[in-house]
């Protein structure tokens, strides 16, 4: 379990870094993967659930999602490089600053061993999804980091042992699907009335 | 006794690693390659050749190969390879700034000979190992922590042994050392230890001047560094094998040895070396990972 | 009752997706709005609380809230049906857009529905999810470049609240333990909960649903999708979803001791009215200016849940008033936006010489909106004035005092710019039967609630305050 937490870690990590698309997806794909395996570890309750659960997780997140935002890239014929607006040097430091900011704040809160590490984990890929979200110049990169918050907040969950039912389990995957499906039309829609997908030129709506 | 027969391992190991990395490499690339005891050879060669010496260079330039051999043999003597004990248990500290103490020389060196590259190598070498510092200090800090203990071999020994899942703080830990390997190793994709030409080379512009027995010492030295780095990161992954009674650990070490050669063979041939602004993140990422593996040592 | 409150949004998706003209759609819309409507207000009557099952329970409090949605869903689509064929005559818009229009409305209606009936609240994450993704189609309806600017910013931002929401969610049920997340049962548990857990849970809420809300700061997505979806849609998501957006933070308010909670929202609350008081005097947009209407109202309600005491009922009957008259507002602005053929304020101007009742329902509207007397919203912004004195927050009370007044001097320049003065001649089209008697419903109803405030209400949001007052 830890184990995974950490490879989950790095690979967060490793998407919120990296300066090419697509080896960001396939660290999605691989964080999907991973996270599917957490139920199973983790979930209490009878086996089929957990496996049901695994499999929802790995389906949406390392195959679906995944799917989108590669079909959204070879459409969209953006580039390889995933521009960010913070050089990577400052990328990788702030990435590591937030990391231990969320050991910190963990530590803090009285949380200890494994839950501390899945929670710090977490928080750290929420942490780096956001930045991600803010500092990327591409849609397509701020989709990912969306993702990668969505990520966290799971990862963070699971460490956190919450049990829901199967329903509202469902319901939260089919959210995160169907948004990032809307994301990628909205994309693909804005490619053609923009003829970009550099988000700084899109400001014509302020005050 | 068991000093010298402790530092005459190294000895004998450096080579070899050197060696088996080179194989390694020419064998991903589909060549043949030169044997694996090449680089035996090849000292053999050095030390019965002459020096060839700069005219404007002082006494700097013939005391550095001595004293970077001589670190290095010193390093070697506190660096637990085969087993817990070692003839000169040393702080960490200690044994970072005698790390340091080689590659200060070696620069003084390269600019001591008034060459150009002498000076473009060691301005070079200096930068990237002055962004690796901050990556060793800390993993050494977090091995230290892991270990329990101050000195180098104390921090190897006390790893704990926990094998049913590696501890996370320990992978984190030894992949920053090998990141730290090939950079303090000048080793791709940091630097092209194969390469002479002016625009790529870093570590050797800095003793391209050097010849015979003073090459011998450096390249000798820095088998021995090689092989000093991956007793640091193998003996962090597999503590029980410096548990062995010394029939097993020995060949055990020249296991560990080769494997690590074949390791760094591989990433050399794998990776091409990266643009010198990409080492700085190279490194920054290093650095990261190895405050993060503290991070982690804090929260476990 | 409630699967008959779900089926009648799910009828007119239905409906929509058989239909073989927009008007179809727009006739199963409706049909599907009145539907609710009269189940609603069925339920509003009866005593008994409504439940199915344990995920979804209808009472006093969901049920205030349904009636609005049901009543504004039900304005909206009559508006719509009026307001779609002058677009459609006018070429703005083709049928399939039309069609799918009533798709993602409807599907947007339920799942406000479910969010009104939610028992538990994770369902009710799920369903205002939902409410952001069905949302988020109807404001690129037009798919011209400020709707898709407007729709990425509402989608990635709003996704993010929700995320942090969720976060939320996670925290509260790690505090929960054993007990079930439902409305009901955390309240009776929350002494023995873990404190920490349990306000960390209510700030990941305020900033999470916040988000949804338009609190600022985290209302930028907010001016922008306002003011680019089709004008019933805009109605819709100022008028409704913003308290459906309110309801998941009011749902969890019982189990969190209100020392935590009260800065927090009298914090928020203050900022929302303040940003807004700042932009508005630089506003050319008439739907961006009615947008940032809605975010200081939210504020406003917000900070009357944080004054508590008597400007918990207060801040209640705010979100009612609210509702009529930005509702209003906005039917109107649409109205006139197809009219004048432009979005911009100063190129609208004398209203009331050319349509008379237009001008008196826009300018109506804005003294409705700004809360001056004799429309409704008066009595709540100053229940929440007398409660903030009174809870001894004098000095945020005197802030809040003052940005109103500032709000409706700038609300009143507009307006007055927009309906007095010179009107340019231009052809004068037919009386727009269905766009206007929703609108004029709206400004009687405020006007009602301002002349008249019913006993019956009244008492019923004070039984409401204190069941969303904190502990």
């Amino acid at each position: 379990m830890n184990t995974i937490t950490i490879l989950l870690l790095l690979l967060g990590l490793h998407t919120a870094v990296t300066e090419r698309i697509r080896p960001a997806i396939h660290s999605l794909a691989a964080q999907g993967i991973l996270l599917g395996l957490l139920p199973i570890l983790a979930a209490p309750g009878p086996a089929w659930r957990a496996a049901g659960l695994g499999l929802a997780t790995v389906a949406v997140k390392s195959v679906a999602i995944p799917l989108i935002l590669t079909r959204a890239v070879n459409r969209l014929e953006i580039g390889q490089e995933s521009e960010s607006l913070l050089s990577t040097k400052t990328v990788i430091l702030l990435t590591g600053a937030l990391t231990l900011a969320a050991f910190v704040a963990c530590a803090r809160f009285g949380l200890s061993g494994q839950d501390r590490l899945g929670a710090a984990a977490g928080l750290t890929l929420l942490f780096s999804g956001l930045l991600m979200m803010t500092t990327r110049v591409k849609a397509v990169s701020q989709v990912i980091g969306f993702v990668v918050l969505e990520n966290g907040i799971f990862l963070f969950g699971a460490a956190s042992g919450s049990a829901f039912t199967l329903p509202i389990e469902l319901g939260i995957f089919l959210d995160l699907f169907v948004a990032v499906f809307l994301m990628g039309i909205l994309m693909l829609k804005i490619q053609r009335t923009f003829t970009h997908m550099d988000v700084r030129k899109i400001h014509t709506l302020k005050d | 006794m068991n000093a010298v027969a402790h530092i005459a391992l190294f000895v004998l190991l450096g080579p070899l690693l050197v060696g088996v990395v080179r194989k390694t490499k020419a064998f991903l690339s589909c060549r043949q390659g030169a044997p694996v005891f090449q680089p035996y050879l090849d000292l053999w060669k050095l030390f019965r050749r002459g020096i060839v010496r700069s005219t404007t260079a002082s006494w700097l330039f013939d005391l550095s190969a001595p004293v970077v051999l001589g670190a290095s043999l010193v390093l070697a003597a506190a660096t637990p390879l085969w087993s817990r004990e070692v003839p000169l248990p040393m702080h960490f500290i200690l044994f970072l700034y005698l790390m340091a103490l080689p590659r200060f020389f070696q620069t003084l060196a390269g600019l001591d000979t008034g060459s150009a590259f002498g000076g473009l190598g060691s301005s070079r070498e200096v930068a990237v190992s002055a962004m690796a510092e901050p990556a060793l200090i800390l993993s050494f800090c977090g091995l230290a922590y892991l270990g329990g203990a101050d000195t180098v071999s104390g921090m190897v020994a006390g790893v704990p042994h926990g094998r049913v899942h590696l501890r996370p703080e320990v992978i984190l830990l030894a992949g920053t050392l090998f990141l730290l390997l090939l950079a303090e190793n000048a080793r791709i994709p940091v630097d092209d230890p194969a390469t002479h030409l002016e625009l790529t080379m870093i570590h050797e512009a800095m003793v391209l001047d050097h010849a015979g027995v003073d090459l011998a010492m450096i390249q000798l030295a820095s088998g021995v560094r090689l092989v000093l780095f991956s007793a640091l990161m193998s003996g962090t992954l597999f503590p029980e094998a410096l548990s062995l009674p010394p029939f097993f650990a020995i060949p055990a070490a020249v296991v560990k040895v080769v494997l690590s050669g074949g390791l760094i063979g591989a990433t050399e041939a794998g990776m091409a070396r990266m643009k010198m602004s990409r080492v700085a993140s190279y490194l920054l990422v290093a650095t990261v990972l190895a405050a993060i593996a503290l991070a982690v040592r804090y929260a476990g | 009752m409630i699967p008959l409150l779900l089926l009648a949004p799910l009828a007119g998706v239905i409906l929509a997706l058989l239909s073989r003209t927009p008007w179809q759609a727009a006739l199963g819309t409706v049909v599907g709005a009145a539907g609710l409507l009269s189940g609603a207000v069925i339920q509003g009557m009866s005593p008994r609380v409504a439940a199915w099952g344990e995920l979804l329970r209808l009472d006093e409090l969901g049920s205030y809230f349904l009636l609005i949605v049901a009543g504004v869903h039900f304005l909206c689509s009559v508006y719509a049906y009026g307001y779609f064929r002058r677009e459609l005559e006018g070429g703005h818009i083709g049928p399939a857009k039309l069609r799918m229009y009533h798709v993602w409305t409807n599907l947007f209606v339920l799942s406000m529905v479910v969010v009104v009936c939610s028992h538990h609240l994770a369902l009710q994450w799920v369903a205002v999810e939902a409410t952001t993704l069905f949302s988020a189609p109807l404001i690129y309806l037009h798919g011209d470049r400020r709707g898709m600017e407007a729709a990425w910013k509402y989608l990635l931002i709003c996704s993010v609240g929700i995320a942090f929401a969720f976060l939320g969610i996670i925290f509260l049920s790690r505090a929960a333990g054993d007990v079930p997340l439902t409305y009901t049962a955390l309240p009776l548990a929350a002494k023995r909960l873990d404190p920490r857990f349990l306000r960390l849970a209510f700030l990941f809420f305020l900033v999470g649903y916040g988000t949804k809300m338009g609190l600022a700061p985290m209302h930028t997505w907010l001016p922008d999708a306002h003011s680019q979806a089709p004008a019933p849609s805009s109605a819709m998501l100022s008028g409704v979803l913003l308290n459906c957006a309110l309801l998941s933070i009011l749902r969890v308010a019982p189990a969190i001791p209100g020392a935590y909670a009260s800065p927090l929202l009298i914090l928020f609350g203050i900022l929302s009215i303040a940003v807004p008081a700042l932009l508005v005097a630089v506003q050319r947009d008439l739907k961006r200016l009615l947008a940032f209407s809605s975010i200081e109202n939210m504020g406003i309600v917000v900070l009357g849940l944080g004054f508590g005491g008597a400007a918990g009922p207060a801040a209640l009957l705010h979100v009612l008033n609210h509702s009529v008259a930005k509702v209003l507002l906005f039917l109107v602005a649409g109205d006139l936006i197809l009219r004048f053929g432009t979005q911009k304020i100063r190129h609208i101007h004398g209203i009331l010489r050319e349509t008379p009742l237009r001008g008196v329902l826009l300018f109506g509207g804005i003294l409705a909106i700004t809360g001056s007397p004799p429309f409704g919203a008066f009595w709540s912004e100053f229940g929440i004035l007398v409660g903030g004195i009174a809870g001894g927050h004098l000095a945020v009370s005197l802030v809040y005092l003052v940005l109103l007044a500032i709000l409706f001097g700038s609300f009143l320049m507009y307006g007055s710019d927009m309906v007095f003065g010179e009107g340019v001649p231009r052809k004068l089209a037919g009386p727009e039967l269905w766009c206007l008697l929703p609108a004029c419903v709206l400004l009687l109803a405020s006007l009602w609630l301002g002349l008249h405030v019913p006993a019956g209400l009244y008492k019923t949001l004070e039984r409401l305050s204190t069941v969303v007052a904190f502990s």
